[in-house]
């Protein structure tokens, strides 16, 4: 991309180019809502199967590391929405900070949950299969939440890493960003958001329902 | 207002390798694009082949069921994601939709190179998939057969329809923000052609729809890789939830193959008519209506399967309701055509064509709606003859249909018209001996996706292999001819059927810039009454 | 700026009274039961989306493509989910492995 050129051929102004960035953004944020969408159809009709049992598979989450998880996401769309601000006034290294801040947030999150979590979890014996650790008549219906919640918080996590691979290269891309051209901020700003939104969801799903009465 | 370059036509604007696998202009893409999916056609086309061959004979002249199960497992995915539902967008909609516009290119070209190289990369997935064996899963892939017992290259085949799956979307993608954002000053939403319409509600469905899919497929692979998952009956999961998560994508998809068809034949019609579409507002709000109201039918696909009741009466009655919208549009060409000027031009004769087949296919689905009936109908070769009738006899025709219309603009060439009609005229017969047998068979209770049958059918089964032979011939002219025409064919003008709309109003074929000047639309389509159209005979 | 950032603070205290609430609703008030939180979750979606996102700064196309998304995630599960609701269960014997 040129500095002399202010747009790409194909738009009439910097203007049309940064609107139509943006709604291709949340266009494709709305194609990963529908991506998620049969992971929670699955929750749904796992939990209609036996939801005694399904429950049960719930209760056995680490709800500590959980909260905390949710609270570190919070933060870090807090952190990257201040970040947006600060290169929406001109200030690129209060955008830099902040968007180091939401990445170590992010970081943490991926740390706590692959590192920490999951290991309790394994070590627990909570992977379904053979040698899944809770017996008698919750068996089944809590091997098939184990095995929704497996696939569905390393699906999350992926597009956590995806989502810290794009905050790295805007950070790295820091200099070209002004306070007239910074679409790039928001375009990833809206997916960090995004899989916020996606744990959003599967926290109570989670950790929440099956300890709820 | 200068230009560097006398209007260089895209074809001629840079002749090395890396100008054509670096490019990025659309029209280039879509040539790309059409390479791949008549190769694809083909192939999936041959596996045809070998089955009706199969099929001759009462005993399967292959000899093998697990063959025969590969075969139209191959055929299957093939043709449904590698040849009908990329088909006219990617090709057609590729090219048009810029220029239809009145614009430079799409609003994201490099994210549609991207969807080519996804797509060439899904697609020598799926070709190793078949050397490697194949699945025998059908190209419905249902659980617990995918999950847990089948033999096949299953994570294979479900990689490269994954990989597929987000060409489709970035192609939709694509052209949602292009129609919104890159319409030429005074395009407003009416006066834009239907085919764009078509192109948009299109783009919806691969949008909201492929996705699921996507993460369908995972889902299974996840289950096959570990032995256990959300399917597992043996833990409490449902196999039916494969099905519906399955069909919640797979039946928008055939509105995805059919809509553009819809859009190409409402061009053609109009044209060879020499009058104004019929019910503009009518057709563009059915095609509205038929991708919004397609999302709502998916349980007539399990009508046996084992879901409850309620939710069939459900599905029954919505599936009803889809079928309006289509019959509407079907009136409106009609409408066009009345007291209108007809030229039986190639173009018009597979439109034609396509007007009596879908609607012949279209009503046979009313058929499998009801749910007394389809008890009977469902898995046998009733089922077969409804979706070819309106996939093959539709959708294919709509396709060639549109490759014959913009020919002229996309190659610069004109192609011999006497072969062209001889081609549309062998496709009809060839397709109508080919499936109409097969409503009969299926009526009379033969089963599909056997490999061997009861012995009362192999009359039927004779009649509609005869039928595939011609049919194949048909589908190899216009490889013949078009081919031909490239190196031979006569010079097209910028408008040699006297169209309306922007695309004409270019040369044939275009320069990579489209246009000099960006236009300024004042009119709506379709004004074929004007005096100045100029007719050419 | 600094109206930005007091805005934004204030998004993201609701979002952690949210969370509070959640938890509340889980341990706290059993009488909110499940539907509680799963009211408390969509709140905090869309003050996300809304907060966060900047929804409602944006123009129709957006709205369009956010509403669609939502509409059609309604349709998945809720067309989806009726099936298995309806269904009447007829009492087997499971044998045991």
């Amino acid at each position: 991309m040129s500095d002399a050129a202010a747009h790409e051929f194909q738009f009439s102004s910097a203007e049309h180019q940064r609107e139509t960035a943006i709604s291709g953004v949340w266009l494709f944020l709305a194609t990963e809502a529908l991506f998620f969408g049969p992971i929670f159809l699955a929750w749904i009709y796992a939990r209609l199967a036996d939801p005694s049992a399904f429950d049960a598979g719930g209760r056995q989450t680490e709800l500590t590391i959980g909260v905390t998880n949710t609270a570190l996401l919070i933060a870090s769309s807090f952190a990257y929405s201040i970040g947006l601000a600060c290169i929406e006034f001109g200030s690129r290294r209060g955008m830099v900070l902040w968007l180091l801040i939401a990445w170590t947030l992010g970081a943490a999150f991926l740390g706590l949950k692959f590192g920490v979590e999951w290991r309790m979890d394994l070590e627990k014996g909570l992977f379904p299969g053979a040698n899944f650790s809770v017996h008698g008549p919750s068996r089944s219906g809590a091997q098939l939440f184990f095995a929704f919640y497996f696939f569905s918080t390393a699906l999350h996590g992926l597009h956590l890493l995806v989502g810290l691979a794009l905050l790295a290269w805007i950070i790295s891309k820091a200099r070209q960003f002004t306070a007239e051209r910074h679409n790039s901020v928001r375009v990833v700003g809206l997916y960090w958001t995004f899989i916020d939104i996606i744990w959003l969801i599967l926290f109570p799903l989670i950790y929440l329902i099956g300890r709820a009465s | 207002m200068t230009h560097s370059a006398a209007h260089v036509s895209y074809l001629e604007d840079g002749h090395t390798l890396r100008s054509w696998l670096l490019t990025t202009d659309h029209k280039r893409i879509a040539i790309l694009y059409l390479v791949a999916i008549t190769f694809f056609f083909f192939a999936g086309g041959f596996a045809a082949f070998l089955m009706r061959y199969n099929l001759i004979s009462s005993h399967g002249l292959l000899g093998s069921a697990e063959t025969y199960n590969r075969l139209f497992s191959m055929h299957g995915i093939l043709m449904v994601w590698f040849f009908l539902v990329p088909a006219v967008p990617v090709t057609l909609g590729n090219f048009l939709t810029p220029l239809m516009l009145g614009a430079r290119d799409l609003a994201f070209p490099r994210l549609n190179l991207l969807s080519w190289y996804l797509f060439m990369v899904a697609g020598f997935v799926a070709l190793y998939a078949v050397v490697a064996g194949g699945v025998d899963t059908g190209w419905t892939f249902y659980t617990p057969l995918t999950s847990l017992y089948s033999k096949g290259h299953v994570v294979a085949a479900i990689i490269a329809i994954f990989i597929a799956g987000f060409s489709s979307i970035a192609t939709g993608l694509n052209f949602i923000v292009t129609i919104h954002k890159l319409r030429a000053p005074g395009m407003g939403w009416y006066r834009m052609p239907v085919f764009l319409w078509s192109l948009y509600a299109t783009s919806v469905i691969l949008v909201l729809a492929t996705p699921v899919l996507a993460m369908t497929l995972l889902l299974l692979a996840f289950e096959r890789i570990f032995g256990i998952g959300v399917f597992d009956p043996a833990i409490g999961g449902d196999p039916l939830l494969f099905q519906h998560l399955f069909w919640f994508y797979s039946h928008p998809a055939v509105y995805v193959m059919i809509l553009p068809g819809f859009g190409v034949i409402s061009e053609i019609v109009p044209a060879f008519s020499r009058k104004e579409l019929f019910g503009y507002k009518f057709i563009v709000w059915a095609s509205i209506a038929i991708a919004v109201i397609g999302f709502l039918v998916w349980g007539h696909h399990m009508f046996v399967a084992g879901t409850s009741l309620f939710s069939a009466i459900v599905f029954s009655l919505l599936s009803y309701m889809v079928a309006a919208p289509s019959a509407i549009k079907v009136f409106n060409w009609i409408g066009t055509m009345h007291k209108g000027y007809i030229h039986f031009d190639s173009p018009m004769l597979y439109a034609i064509g396509f007007i009596g087949l879908f609607t012949t296919g279209g009503l046979t689905g009313l058929f499998v709606a009801a749910l007394a009936a389809d008890v009977h109908l469902t898995q046998t070769y009733f089922v077969v003859a409804h979706f070819h009738y309106v996939m093959v006899g539709g959708m294919v025709s709509a396709y060639f249909a549109g490759l014959h219309f913009w020919w002229p603009k996309i190659t610069g060439r004109l192609y011999p018209e006497m072969w062209g009609r001889a081609g549309a005229i062998t496709i009809f017969v060839g397709f109508n001996l080919t499936f109409f047998p097969q409503f009969v068979l299926g009526y009379l209770g033969m089963p599909r996706r056997y490999f061997a049958y009861p012995q009362q059918f192999e009359a039927l089964n004779l009649l509609s292999s005869a039928g595939a032979v011609v049919l194949a011939i048909g589908y190899l002219l216009p490889l013949g001819y078009l081919t031909w025409s490239l190196l031979y064919g006569e010079r097209a003008s910028a408008n040699p059927w006297g169209a309306t709309g922007l695309e004409w109003t270019t040369p044939s074929p275009p320069p990579t810039e489209n246009f000099a000047v960006t236009p300024i639309v004042t009119q709506a389509p379709y004004q074929y009454e004007q005096p100045e159209a100029v007719i050419h005979e | 700026m600094t109206a930005v950032v007091l805005r934004l603070i204030s998004v993201a205290s609701l979002m952690f009274a949210l969370l509070a609430a959640e938890l509340a609703a889980t341990f706290a008030f059993p009488g909110w039961g499940r539907s509680g939180v799963a009211v408390i979750a969509a709140t905090m979606v869309g003050v996300a989306a809304f907060g966060f996102m900047d929804l409602r700064q944006e123009g129709v196309v957006v709205w369009l493509f956010a509403a669609a998304a939502l509409l059609w995630l309604i349709i998945l599960l809720g067309l989806g989910a009726l099936d298995p609701m309806t269904r009447t269960l007829y009492p087997t014997v499971i044998a045991v492995p």
